[in-house]
């Protein structure tokens, strides 16, 4: 090395890549290599022995010479980017461009390097990193318009969401309005034809927003917004909504639909039964949707079962038009449909797969079909769902004498046979299954010959050649006297047409397909004259809000708060109609101001309103000491992921969705209120008395269905009110001809009007028609045509009451509502008959109302004949009379209330 | 165990101060933005408790730019900064209005140039105020897990030179110093990033050095 001849490395460094300079102690050029020629276009004898500042004067005082005198002075290193060196050696690179463009990009190494007298240099190194630049800023560039991009993507895809948050709020309002109204509409007395009208408004408005939910999910599946639930669920209760829902389009469309679930399925799981009952409805709709003629067979068993968790395996299976497997492909991907044809035949959005196809796969599962055309299709499903509880629901025969009993069962349908012996095999029944009416007679006769005759025979209305009916008559053609078994007719179409169609023809029970097990055997078990009450080995599932028990709602006081008139009407009706004691305020400030001056057990809270919106006025109430606890439950009609949890993080306790679906709501609400459940008491516990709930089966002129209907199924109460018109209304004839032979024209106008609403309210149905004929008159004044309604009127109520003159024979009993007491109570009542001294006032006749609301919630012993003369008065009209009877109670109450304050 | 008297420390840590004050006014020059450079701490510790100081976690790549030196003094000194962080210090520093998801080239090159500042400033104090001859190598640019970055043998490759004899781990000492960087972005909105100086010295330097520490506390 130390012979190295120092031409060869001045040579080496003449062609080395980079640029070379050495500078002495005074900058002067002492080398200049071949690079360097190039890049500042000046050759080495031009600029050796020159300073470097001289040949670049530009460099004076910047970071390079800085750099040099660094080196030169404390041999420290000195790096150059190309970034923060503002200032470059003036070099250009080889190009056709101008100077300006050829400049060339530089990273700059300056060192300290001493000779053999340890004399300093200074050494500069350049590196050409043009082609890097210029890269690294096209990548940059690149990467600035995807940016660009994504950020303009992200804002039409916020956009998109916002749209649609904003289209459903606007899409629900409506709805709940078309809804809301016309499911009030079907509870009120119609002719049949508009019945038709209103419950065809009805079901195109739940299919209009079933189709306005798909979107919806849809969007939420995009965003990956789509939650899951995990409560707990009986399978059976799914199937049975699913059953619902279905069955009557299915029916519309001559199909029959079957569930076969498999024996050894767990039933009580955990997971989400919305969900899934969501995906079963919409491959069972597309099923009947696709089917012409034939059946819908829903399947249920076990793929796999593991100590805590089974993975269940549904299929739904159509006799409809199939697909080829090209449509198949396309099956599962969003807005296509199997045939682009089909989407003007058979309409629908192309949504639901796809949905449910993400719901599968979110219950862990998968989702395929099998098909081909014109064979029909079977979708397949699997879902995976934590166990509950493990044992199976049993089926406890309440006698051993039953075990073993003989059925038979005639279905032409080879699944709907398959399902009904399985279950019958279950209850441990005989059961022998034949195809056909003749073939169900020829078994008959047989047995019967044989002296072991069947108990029961099941027969589906529906079978070629001989139906159901015809069969049923031939048996008991066939079979007269006490031998007869008993006939349950079978079908998928609704009750009360199979009932008419089959009258007369010796039938005892009828039954829907799809068949529910639960159902099934309590119909065997009623048919058999047995207590089944008790044998049902499964209870409910602890949480499932939509079947719970009916609760108390009487007297609960609820605050409504909502901008828009027809909604304040729907939730005011539903609410009332199940005793809610309801006050509206239309904003929030509205709101805020009712909490403040009375007091409610719950808050509904619409979100968007004038003046004040839902979330401020919760956050304004939340800020009053007391009412940090009062139950708050915001109604919105976005239904948008995130809804809720917006709800809540104003402090709101719950959220429902507008339109209001009235067993949510009540669900929703029962769940932060301590209410009764409002539950017949078990027979037994009332001691020797007779059951007061003892109704007659029938009474004349009244329909009891639609009278029970009306008080929710609560036989007692119904009971009560029959009593109450009896003893109230027996002389209302006479109290109207009074009335309007004294001229009391508007006495007679308020009577009639209570007399017609109580009359409907019974199920008097007739009487109802005739009180409101002769309302009409009053109102319009049409007093020419009074008297001859009148007339009409009469015999009806002689009739009516003559049928109810048997209830009222018991004594006047307590009331039927166990009296309650307490401080509560006593606030309650306060509210109540503040309203009912209002009500007096404006003489209004629903103070009757209030009356008999304030009367369950004191005690009977309470002021009882106080009562007693209000209820007098306001029967009479007298509402000044009732007024001066109020007032000292009121003042008791108050007086009550402050006493108890100050304890 | 200690070899460094507290009067000792407190004068390099102002050696070190006055460095970095210079080193952070010609940052904020090149990157025509103020630049606050400060050493909250500063620690003596044996190579191997260094090691553990900053090898806090394996799997994080870190950035470093080393700068090594020999002669009376040999050793290595290093700037480290956790991946992001030195990604977001050039950009910073760079005002950069579009970033990319990893440390381009040519911002490998920029953090280079800033580290060489900044080792500079260090390096320059000794020279400043001891009368020793040692020379410097170019700064390095590093990229790995700070197991490798404190790897003694691969700077010990690096100073083939002068410290073959003395190759005992046991006997390298370290200072470790924790530096910050202050600065502002266009918004006004201060950024403050982290990162550690290490100063990695041969037994015979750190006899060296404490002995000139000596010198020049007697002389005051």
């Amino acid at each position: 090395m130390d012979n190295l001849d120092p031409q060869l490395l001045a040579r080496a460094l003449d062609v080395s890549a980079v640029g070379v300079i050495i500078l002495d102690s005074d900058l002067r050029i002492h080398f200049w290599n071949d690079w360097m020629e190039k890049g500042s276009r000046l050759l080495a004898p031009k600029v050796l022995g020159h300073s470097l500042l001289e040949v670049f004067p530009e460099l004076r005082a910047t970071r390079i010479t800085k750099a040099v005198e660094t080196a030169l002075h404390s041999g420290l290193p000195t790096m150059l980017s190309h970034r923060l060196t503002p200032t470059p050696f003036p070099l250009y690179t080889a190009s056709e461009m101008t100077r300006a463009e050829a400049r060339m990009s530089q990273m700059v190494l300056i060192k300290a390097i001493r000779d053999a007298h340890d004399a300093r240099f200074c050494l500069i190194q350049i590196q050409d990193i043009t082609n890097t630049v210029s890269r690294e800023n096209i990548l940059r560039n690149q990467a600035n318009e995807l940016k660009i991009a994504k950020e303009s993507a992200q804002d039409a895809s916020k956009a998109k969401s916002d749209f649609l948050a904003n289209m459903s709020h606007e899409i629900r309002t409506p709805m709940n309005a078309i809804i809301g109204m016309s499911h009030l509409a079907l509870k009120t007395e119609l002719t049949p034809r508009q019945r038709d009208y209103i419950t065809k408004v009805h079901t195109s408005a739940q299919s209009l927003l079933g189709i306005i939910n798909d979107i919806l999910d849809f969007s939420k599946i995009e965003a990956g917004k789509l939650t899951m639930e995990s409560v707990p669920f009986y399978l059976e209760d799914v199937l049975n909504n699913v059953g619902n829902l279905i069955a009557l389009k299915a029916e519309e469309q001559g199909l029959e639909v079957n569930f076969s679930v498999a024996l050894d399925v767990p039933l009580n799981l955990l997971g989400d039964p919305l969900r899934l009952g969501q995906i079963l409805i919409n491959l069972t709709n597309n099923a009947v949707k696709f089917t012409r003629e034939g059946n819908i067979i829903v399947r249920i068993g076990i793929e796999k079962l593991e100590e805590y968790r089974v993975t269940l395996h549904f299929e739904v299976q159509d006799s409809g038009i199939g697909m080829t497997p090209e449509q198949m492909g396309r099956l599962f991907t969003a807005f296509t449909q199997a045939d682009s044809s089909t989407t003007r035949k058979f309409g629908g959005t192309g949504l639901g797969l796809t949905i449910c196809k993400r719901l599968v796969e979110m219950m862990q599962g998968r989702i395929w079909v099998e098909s081909s055309a014109n064979e029909g299709s079977t979708f397949h499903f699997t879902a995976i769902f934590a166990i509950k509880n493990k044992d199976r629901r049993r089926f406890r025969l309440p006698s051993r004498d039953l075990v073993g009993t003989r059925v038979l069962v005639a279905d032409d349908n080879p699944v709907a046979r398959e399902i009904l012996q399985k279950s019958f095999e279950s209850f441990s029944f005989q059961v022998t299954c034949v195809a056909s009416g003749e073939e169900a007679l020829f078994e008959m006769e047989r047995a019967h010959a044989r002296h072991n005759p069947y108990k029961m025979v099941f027969l589906d209305w529906k079978m070629r050649e001989l139906d159901g009916i015809h069969t049923a008559r031939e048996i008991a053609r066939r079979f007269p006297g006490c031998k007869i078994p008993r006939i349950v007719m079978v079908s998928a179409y609704a009750r009360e047409d199979i009932k008419l169609a089959s009258e007369g023809a010796g039938v005892d029970a009828y039954l829907t397909k799809p068949i529910n097990l639960s159902v099934l055997f309590e119909t065997v078990l009623s048919i058999l004259h047995q207590d089944f009450s008790t044998s049902r080995a499964h209870a409910s599932p602890d949480e499932s809000g939509r079947s719970g028990p009916r609760m108390d709602w009487r007297g609960v006081r609820v605050l409504l708060v909502e901008d828009n008139e027809i909604n304040q009407q729907v939730a005011r009706e539903l609410l009332e109609e199940e005793g809610v004691v309801v006050s509206i305020a239309d904003n929030g400030q509205e709101a805020v101001d009712a909490v403040g001056a009375a007091s409610f057990d719950l808050v509904l809270m619409d979100v968007q309103m004038p003046v004040m919106d839902g979330y401020a006025a919760t956050r304004a109430i939340r800020a009053l000491p007391e009412l940090g606890d009062l139950p708050i439950i915001a109604m919105t009609a976005n239904a948008m992921a995130g809804d809720r949890e917006k709800c809540i993080s104003y402090g709101m306790n719950d959220h429902i969705s507008k339109p209001i679906d009235p067993p949510v709501m009540f669900a929703t609400m029962a769940r932060h209120l301590k209410l009764c459940e409002l539950t017949p008491e078990p027979a037994g516990t009332e001691g020797p008395a007779p059951p007061a709930d003892e109704l007659p089966a029938a009474l004349d002129g009244i329909d009891i269905t639609a009278g029970l209907r009306n008080v929710n199924g609560n036989r007692k109460l119904y009971r009560k009110v029959l009593k109450d018109v009896h003893d109230r209304f027996a002389d209302v004839i006479a109290r109207l001809r009074d009335a309007l032979r004294t001229g009391a024209m508007d006495v007679a106008l308020r009577l009639s009007h209570t007399f017609k609403g109580v009359a409907g309210t019974i199920g008097a149905m007739e009487l109802h028609r005739l009180a409101a004929h002769l309302e009409e008159a009053l109102k319009e004044n049409h007093r020419d045509l009074v008297p001859d309604r009148l007339e009409r009127l009469e015999p009806e109520v002689t009739r009516v009451m003559t049928a109810l003159a048997g209830l009222a024979d018991t004594p006047r009993e307590t009331p039927a509502m166990p009296p309650r007491s307490g401080p509560v109570d006593q606030e309650r009542l306060l509210t109540i008959l503040l309203e009912l001294e209002a009500l007096l006032a404006d003489g209004d006749s629903d103070a009757m109302e209030r009356i008999d609301q304030a009367r369950q919630w004191m005690g009977h012993d309470m002021m009882a004949d106080a009562m007693q003369a209000l209820t007098e008065c306001v029967e009479d009209y007298e509402f000044e009379e009732a007024q001066r009877i109020l007032q000292p109670i009121l003042a008791e109450l108050r007086a009550n209330r402050d006493g108890g304050a100050d304890e | 165990m200690f070899f460094l008297t507290e009067m000792e420390e407190d004068a390099l840590k102002e050696f070190f101060n006055m460095g970095l004050g210079m080193a952070a006014a010609s940052l904020s020059q090149m990157v025509n933005n103020e630049v606050l450079l400060s050493l909250p701490q500063l620690k003596v510790v044996p190579y191997d408790e260094a090691t553990r100081m900053l090898v806090a976690n394996d799997e994080e790549q870190l950035v470093a730019i080393r700068q090594n030196f020999s002669g009376e003094l040999t050793g290595t000194s290093l700037l480290i900064f956790p991946g992001a962080e030195s990604l977001e210090l050039v950009r910073t520093l760079l005002n950069e209005q579009m970033p990319l998801e990893v440390l381009m080239e040519l911002e490998q090159e920029t953090l280079q140039d800033v580290g060489n500042v900044v080792l500079n400033a260090f390096l320059e104090s000794f020279t400043q105020m001891m009368s020793i001859q040692f020379e410097f190598e170019a700064a390095e640019f590093l990229k790995g897990s700070g197991a490798f970055l404190l790897d003694i043998t691969s700077h010990l490759a690096a100073q083939r030179l002068a410290m073959q004899e003395e190759a005992n781990e046991e006997n390298e000492r370290a200072f470790v110093l924790m530096m910050d960087f202050k600065t502002h972005d266009e918004e006004d909105a201060q950024h403050t990033l982290s990162g550690f100086v290490v100063l990695l010295f041969s037994q015979p330097s750190m006899e060296i050095l404490k002995r000139e520490l000596k010198t020049i506390l007697g002389a005051f």
